[in-house]
């Protein structure tokens, strides 16, 4: 779990970073954060489809272990 | 950090391939007109000092990476926090380069694919790699240089053969004065691509020969810095200062006006593999020592572990970056260059040095008081004796 917290938090300092350099481009807050919403709202049934199997995969990967653990600690 | 060592003539190979990789790409220094070549060069003079700044930190913390000599320096709490802005530096121009191989490829050959796509199949490469080790990565850049190599010496024969260089192209040299030249050297070439060597400070830790890491450095820079600067007055002298300007890939345009003996046409391909192989090595070596950073910042101890979130995070990075190709390529000609290069390659990276020279002198002053006394001491006994 401490895998997935730190990459959603890397995430969302990237995601600011990268809105910072949009601003600092010209644009104003509102245009940045659409011009990087955008792509995900025009994305064609097999992107999508890719896009949520690697969320799911990245998710599995901790989850399983972290079960793995505790049923470790309740045999013993 | 992993337990791995690579060689010296890895570290140069992956110096080489890392330079050439996206810089080959885009039309850097067409600023400078038909003197592009001569910013390139300069530039190169530049990632000289630069990589020394790099080689002096690395010589007084021989042992770790950045990450972990920035908080013995800076003291814990800043050191953590500037720690943690140069991985995220680190892994946005990682997301760069992807989107930069993304463009690439669908402006020029995948018109109809997603750009979601194609990255996500490079974006898992990269992560595939970068879970292997460091070892892997130098094995693989040693194989690719060879490939490399030919298809370079291949395509400049081609491209002498066909009659489509036209020296005067490149004339005026110096046409108003050395100032524009500079300028598109401080204000470009000196930044990309050779300032961003500064992530092989994350690397250098890995070489089982510290003491070639200097002369290998420099030597590296300047070989990519010649085949950089000749690939770029080979493309002006071809199609002329207009033309590349309007060109997005200048190479791409170059070879594809090699035309020999009325059917050797058409290499595009050649352009592909170079490309493509550079901007792998670009992409991994950026993703590696993001990985490898915050493995260290947040005390994970298999890094391997990283790689697939953080290369997610890269790819959906890579695709919110910019709405558009114009757009990306302004913001990474003007906007980073001067918010994130100059203080992260240059500004802070000398004060490190400064701050690490002067604690070490310190220290070396504390050392040899403590020395001095029981040295005293020593003769006075034996006197006594």
């Amino acid at each position: 779990m401490k895998i997935i917290g730190i990459s959603i938090l890397m995430f969302v300092f990237l995601t600011v970073f990268s809105l910072c350099m949009d601003i600092l481009l010209g644009f104003d807050l509102n245009t940045s954060v659409n011009n990087a919403i955008r792509p995900f709202l025009v994305m064609e049934v097999s992107e999508i489809v890719i896009f949520f199997l690697l969320i799911v995969l990245m998710v599995v990967g901790p989850v399983r272990t972290l079960y793995n653990k505790r049923k470790k600690k309740q045999q013993r | 950090m992993e337990k791995a060592k690579i060689s010296a003539y890895q570290l140069f190979i992956l110096i080489v391939l890392f330079e050439l990789g996206s810089a080959l790409l885009v039309p850097i220094a067409i600023e400078a007109k038909q003197d592009a070549w001569l910013a390139i060069l300069i530039g190169m003079v530049g990632g000289f000092c630069l990589y020394l700044v790099y080689h002096g930190l690395y010589s007084y913390y021989p042992d770790i990476p950045p990450t972990e000599y920035l908080q013995k320096i800076m003291g814990s709490f800043l050191g953590k926090i500037l720690a943690f802005i140069y991985v995220l530096y680190f892994i946005y121009l990682s997301a760069r380069v992807l989107r930069d191989f993304g463009e690439m490829l669908i402006t020029s050959f995948y018109w109809d694919t997603p750009l979601f796509i194609l990255n996500t199949l490079m974006a898992l490469l990269v992560i595939y790699t970068v879970r292997k080790g460091i070892e892997v990565l130098a094995r693989t850049s040693e194989l690719l240089f060879v490939l490399i190599f030919l298809l370079g010496i291949s395509v400049l024969f081609l491209i002498v053969v066909s009659g489509i260089i036209q020296i005067s192209n490149l004339k005026p040299v110096l046409e108003e004065g050395i100032k524009p030249v500079l300028k598109t050297t401080f204000t470009q070439t000196l930044y990309f691509p050779f300032g961003e060597v500064i992530i092989f400070a994350m690397i250098l830790p890995y070489l089982n020969r510290p003491a070639k890491v200097k002369q290998i450095g420099l030597l590296a820079i300047g070989f990519s810095g010649l085949i950089l600067a000749s690939v770029m007055a080979i493309n002006v002298s071809v199609l002329d200062v207009n033309n590349i300007t309007r060109s997005p890939f200048p190479l791409l345009s170059t070879i594809q006006t090699i035309e020999v003996a009325g059917f050797l046409e058409r290499l595009d391909v050649y352009f592909i593999l170079i490309t493509v192989i550079g901007v792998f090595f670009k992409m991994c070596l950026f993703f590696y020592a993001s990985v490898v950073g915050t493995a260290n910042l947040f005390k994970v101890k298999e890094s391997a572990r990283l790689a697939f979130p953080l290369g997610l995070a890269i790819l959906i990075l890579s695709i919110t970056i910019a709405s558009n190709y114009s757009e990306h390529i302004k913001e990474g000609l003007h906007v980073i260059t001067l918010y994130l290069h100059l203080p992260l390659q240059v500004i802070i990276p000398s004060l490190l040095l400064l701050i690490a020279f002067i604690k070490n002198k310190k220290k070396k002053r504390k050392q040899s008081k403590n020395l001095f006394p029981k040295r005293k001491y020593r003769l006075v006994e034996r006197d006594k004796k």
